[in-house]
């Protein structure tokens, strides 16, 4: 029975007591919260002496250069014809695919051009028009500004299959076809990235001050070498990779529900997984925001009885 | 100008009695609480907040040295693994007291708000940590950053929050986000100042003649009204 | 060992001077994987939940014999 004596089976006004009506016990919150910074601090200096931090060193387009060759000529020829994932990624950078969609909705394309990238022009093209004193490459660049669309594509294309056709890329081992100029192209931005100077040429060329790096990156992903040393660490999406750490550290365990929705069909399985995702975490997001008006989930901490442990110590008096 | 036209056409008089209003007087800092409050399971709220201040302190201290301090200096790095290990405890206590409220459903009361900036708060220092990760400058940022940007390019807002932009992200890891999560951290405390520790389920205050030996609040000192009625007598 | 293979691996190895940097553990169940470390975390985490949840807490004196209250 309720207070008024009508069942209590539904109850639809919320009525509990003012806190401040009940009886009180002494209680020093300031002893409370210095103790806690005590001991949470030497909790933290402890756990920072003893276990450290991570600090795997970046890739630089040098450091790749030098592990992968291979990789970075393929990342090379793959960006002038067209075929790598930045290349053909749609909104924000270019407009040569839709994206993902949310059902009907088109939502990266919403998003529009706003980071304009040409992969082709200003990943590679741009920087090796920088390079001087190089006879061949000077030609080989006069020879792709003066070819079409088209013909540029096709030399691309088939230098890029030219190389997957071989047992592991190597560029010395490609059987003879038309490939036009982009061999020379592609060797000779294996070279530059040799030299170090990639990264700002990406980066700071016209600002001075590099503080966005958008372009390199974008470069580096579409090459194979990035995700393979982040797999070998379990860091891939499809490995939970999302709440994984490199090395034995923790990572973040409160991404779970994220990355478990891309372990799972049919996000495993679909294009617009990204999407998808997104838009459940944000529902659940809400719901759990919002859990005080949802009826039903609202009730179940009543009836999950966790409470009862919580307060089994209320006098007589207190209990209902 | 009369004092009494005065007292109701001030700004200031009218914002120091919403100030007042906002917690029950004597409520800011009270030496005491409801006897209900017994169980370890109320300091996961406290802990959570003496990890945020180490999480800033030692933010602070990465701040002095710079975004690439850390890799170069033993002392930095000191700071970079303090900064961690808080961010751990930080979301380690906020969770556990997370679990704790929603087994009280301490929304109940009128306190759907606490609920709600607490909620808000744990999805924004999601966001913080995030924005971190990507301010490491080293494999992880670059891992991290070209992986998320496929999440947020793909629903249209990753041109708005680029992530492979660091000079971006590093600001709004330092300054537009912490300031959010305080900001909501405050509201939060403020709010359980202000409403108290929910009772238990179906608790009951005993009527006026039972207090005799207890302490009762104050007639002038009432408490903003829940709407509930006046104290009930258990049947 | 020669610089250049110690510069090589410290590269490859993350913070190769840390006592977590060794080869990360993983334990599979089905479509889970989860990290030794990530799983020791959630594991604490429950730990304290629960013993929070039953561990006695100090300061039980009768709220009868309070009379005063010595807030304003």
């Amino acid at each position: 029975m309720s207070h008024d004596g009508k069942p209590a089976r539904r109850r639809r006004r919320d009525q509990t007591p003012d806190a401040h009506r009940f009886p009180t016990r002494p209680y020093d919150l300031v002893k409370e919260f210095v103790i806690a910074v005590a001991v949470v601090g030497v909790l933290v200096a402890v756990l920072a002496a003893v276990f450290s931090s991570p600090d795997r060193k970046a890739i630089t387009l040098e450091n790749w250069a030098n592990a992968d060759p291979n990789d970075v000529v393929a990342t090379a020829a793959g960006e002038l014809a067209g075929t790598t994932t930045s290349a053909g990624y749609g909104a924000p950078y270019n407009r040569a695919s839709d994206g993902q969609k949310l059902g009907p909705l088109p939502l990266q394309r919403w998003g529009s051009v706003r980071i304009p990238i040409d992969s082709a022009n200003d990943l590679v093209i741009e920087p090796l028009s920088t390079v001087t004193g190089d006879p061949a490459l000077t030609l080989a660049l006069r020879t792709w500004h003066s070819a079409s669309p088209d013909q540029q594509t096709k030399w691309a294309g088939n230098y890029s299959d030219a190389l997957t056709a071989t047992p592991d890329g190597n560029p010395s081992q490609v059987k003879p076809g038309d490939y036009g100029p982009v061999p020379v192209l592609a060797a000779r931005f294996l070279t530059l990235a040799r030299t170090g100077g990639l990264e700002g040429l990406l980066t700071s060329r016209h600002t001075f001050y590099a503080t966005d790096q958008t372009k390199p990156l974008l470069l580096l992903a579409d090459g194979a070498y990035l995700e393979d040393q982040a797999r070998a660490d379990h860091l891939g999406g499809d490995q939970w990779g999302m709440m994984n750490e490199t090395g034995n550290y923790p990572g973040q365990p409160w991404m779970w529900l994220y990355t478990f929705w891309y372990q799972i069909k049919p996000f495993s399985t679909s294009g617009n997984a990204d999407a998808l995702v997104w838009a459940l975490m944000a529902v659940l997001t809400l719901g759990l925001i919002l859990l005080p008006f949802i009826p039903g989930l609202r009730s179940l901490p009543r009836h999950l009885g966790v409470h009862r442990l919580i307060w089994r110590n209320q006098t007589p008096a207190q209990r209902p | 100008m009369s004092s009494e036209q005065h007292a109701t056409s001030s700004w200031t008089v009218w914002l120091r009695n919403h100030i007042k209003r906002t917690v029950p007087e004597g409520q800011w800092l009270p030496d005491r609480q409801p006897a209900y409050v017994r169980s370890w399971i109320y300091v996961f709220g406290v802990a959570t907040l003496a990890a945020f201040l180490f999480v800033l302190a030692s933010g602070l201290a990465l701040a002095v040295g710079g975004a690439a301090w850390w890799h170069t200096s033993r002392v930095g790095h000191f700071f970079n693994s303090m900064h961690l290990w808080s961010t751990e405890l930080f979301f380690v206590f906020m969770v556990i007291h997370l679990w704790g409220k929603f087994f009280m459903a301490a929304w109940r009361g009128k306190r759907a708000l606490t609920w709600i900036t607490g909620a808000v708060a744990f999805v924004g220092s999601i966001a913080t940590a995030f924005t971190g990760y990507l301010s490491q400058t080293n494999f992880d940022s670059q891992w991290i950053s070209t992986q998320a940007k496929d999440g947020l390019n793909s629903v249209g807002v990753g041109a708005l929050f680029n992530v492979l932009n660091l000079g971006q992200m590093l600001l709004w890891h330092i300054v537009l986000l912490p300031l959010v999560v305080g900001v909501l951290v405050v509201l939060h405390v403020i709010l359980v100042r202000r409403h108290g520790v929910v009772p238990p389920f179906d608790a009951q205050p005993p009527e006026p003649a039972a207090l005799a030996h207890t302490e009762l609040p104050e007639p002038a000192m009432q408490a903003p009204t829940d709407g509930a009625d006046p104290v009930q007598v258990p049947r | 060992m020669s610089t250049a293979v110690a510069a090589s691996l410290i590269n490859a190895v993350p913070s190769a001077h840390g006592l977590l940097s060794r080869r990360a553990y993983f334990l599979h169940w089905g479509v889970v994987q989860i990290s030794l470390a990530n799983f020791i975390i959630i594991v604490l985490m429950v730990v304290l939940f629960v013993l929070a949840l039953i561990l006695p807490f100090p300061g039980g004196k009768a709220v009868k014999s309070e009379v005063k209250r010595d807030e304003q």
